[in-house]
């Protein structure tokens, strides 16, 4: 029997730029699958409406970047405007999609939103955190983008530190629906709560390429050579820590041992896993 | 074929039998050269083996390190027996890398190692080429002019050994050698180990000349 201690992973510390470079990058990615979606699902009146740029508005929610500015001047005693362009905005990207019937005004069905959050505070203090965010100021940052009722929210959090564990138990709603989204060594990641409501819109908070995946997979395989020494590199274990679909796992780990004389994938059993091996 | 390169190379080195490790690589081997460069590149991966080997001990016991730290500053028993646990299996872990480094790879590599040298020494020598009679005959010319010289110089060198022993000591150093022995019997010595009785030199009883015995003086009479 093997004895399972797994190591509390270090919060890592992240400084300003790092912060502002992940919250630009998810804003970036984000859009990108927004634009790519031609249609989405409201299972508020279980319809399909079209997504497309007709029907698409976009706007963004100053409310939070005025946050940031009015923290800086209370708490920064010099270069308020260096520490500005430096921080993190926590910004928040709404694109509302709206649909007329016949004999009936536009409509506002449902909201595709990106917010990214940061430790503000800690960030114009000391220049970096390793504090991550939590379930209240997700809560917070939630009720200002779902304000109405008669709309769906499908929402992606991304926080430049990563989630407290809490977070992940306010993620439904009656009329919305939230995504994690983080960096964690070096990869993107997103963790959905299980609700049938998502259906194709998981898609939209999904952050990185299959290949991007893939690449992430066999680096942090590189990062575990304990884990793969005492035979506990499992498809399982990298999907607890990176979320990835265990098909794109199961490819990461073919590539890698097809490459690496020194790895084998053992396939006797599931979870497969990737052992040492010396030849 | 195989078998015949293997006949060849316990000929060239003059062995009965030829090590397991390399058995399989003479065997598959067409020509010596075929073989050295089967030998080179079982080489090579036995030393990436190792130094593989190395670097994953290196892991496991900065592991083992991390944790017996954590333990010593852990207060639940229950998390401690984990962590015991845990380095055991970590401890059994480098155990076996430790003996495969050095059962298998050590081992091998030094067997590659001594049969690479020998089996490139003798295809190096059947690279050269064959001299021409006349170069051949000038050499061997050479090759006896040096040994001459050599006796020479070996004749030399007895001459002045013999004479520096026939001089042996004079007697101005046997003087000094006199006065050192004093001077050593009058410093108190510290040394517990007795003092070794030396031998008088055997050149001086040869440098006082021996007096001549007279003829006795019955032979004479008999004369």
């Amino acid at each position: 029997m093997v004895t399972r201690i797994r190591k509390k992973a270090e919060p890592e510390s992240v400084d300003r730029k790092t912060a502002l470079l992940r919250e630009s990058g998810f804003l970036e990615r984000f859009s990108a699958a927004v634009g790519a979606t031609p249609a989405i699902y409201d299972p508020m009146d279980n319809r399909i409406y079209d997504a497309g740029p007709r029907n698409r508005v976009i706007r963004t929610l100053d409310d939070r970047s005025q946050e940031v500015k009015a923290l800086i001047r209370k708490l920064a005693d010099r270069d308020l405007m260096k520490v500005y362009e430096e921080m993190p905005k926590n910004q928040a990207l709404l694109y509302e999609i709206w649909h007329q019937q016949m004999f009936s005004p536009r409509m506002l069905q449902v909201v595709i939103a990106g917010v990214a959050l940061s430790p503000t505070d800690e960030l114009i203090r000391s220049g970096s955190s390793c504090r991550r965010s939590s379930a209240e100021e997700l809560g917070r940052a939630v009720n200002l983008i779902a304000s109405r009722e008669s709309v769906f929210y499908y929402i992606g959090a991304f926080s430049t530190t990563g989630w407290e564990e809490s977070s992940q138990q306010v993620l439904v709603g009656s009329n919305y629906l939230v995504a994690l989204c983080d960096v964690h060594e070096g990869a993107w990641r997103t963790y959905f709560a299980p609700d049938a409501r998502w259906r194709s819109a998981m898609r939209l908070f999904d952050l990185a390429t299959d290949e991007e995946k893939v690449e992430a997979v066999r680096a942090f395989v590189k990062r575990h050579t304990f884990t793969l020494l005492m035979d506990e590199l499992s498809e399982d274990f990298v999907f607890e820590e990176l979320g990835y679909p265990i098909a794109v796992i199961r490819e990461a780990f073919e590539h890698i041992a097809a490459e690496d004389r020194f790895v084998r994938l053992e396939t006797s059993e599931v979870p497969y896993r990737l052992i040492r091996i010396y030849g | 074929m195989g078998n015949s390169m293997l006949d060849k190379i316990k000929k060239m080195f003059g062995i009965k039998d030829v090590p397991d490790e390399v058995l399989p690589l003479y065997r598959g081997a067409k020509s010596k050269q075929e073989a050295l460069i089967l030998l080179k590149e079982a080489l090579r991966r036995d030393e990436s083996r190792r130094r593989r080997s190395m670097q994953d001990l290196e892991v496991l016991t900065q592991m083992e390190e991390e944790l017996l730290e954590e333990g010593k500053q852990e207060m639940t028993e229950g998390r401690r027996l984990m962590l015991a646990r845990r380095i055991k299996e970590i401890r059994s872990k480098g155990q076996a890398l430790n003996n495969r480094i050095e059962t298998i790879y050590n081992r091998r590599i030094q067997v590659f190692t001594q049969h690479i040298e020998s089996l490139q020494t003798t295809v190096e020598l059947e690279a050269e080429p064959i001299p021409e009679p006349k170069a051949m005959e000038d050499m061997a010319i050479q090759a006896r002019k040096m040994v001459e010289d050599l006796e020479k110089s070996a004749e030399l060198a007895l001459g002045i050994r013999s004479n520096t022993e026939v001089d042996g000591i004079d007697d101005e150093e046997a003087e000094i050698m006199r006065e050192m022995e004093k001077r050593s019997e009058e410093t108190p010595k510290v040394e517990t180990e007795p003092p070794k009785k030396e031998k008088p030199p055997e050149r001086k009883e040869k440098e006082t000349p021996k007096q001549e015995e007279p003829p006795e003086k019955d032979i004479i009479y008999e004369e």
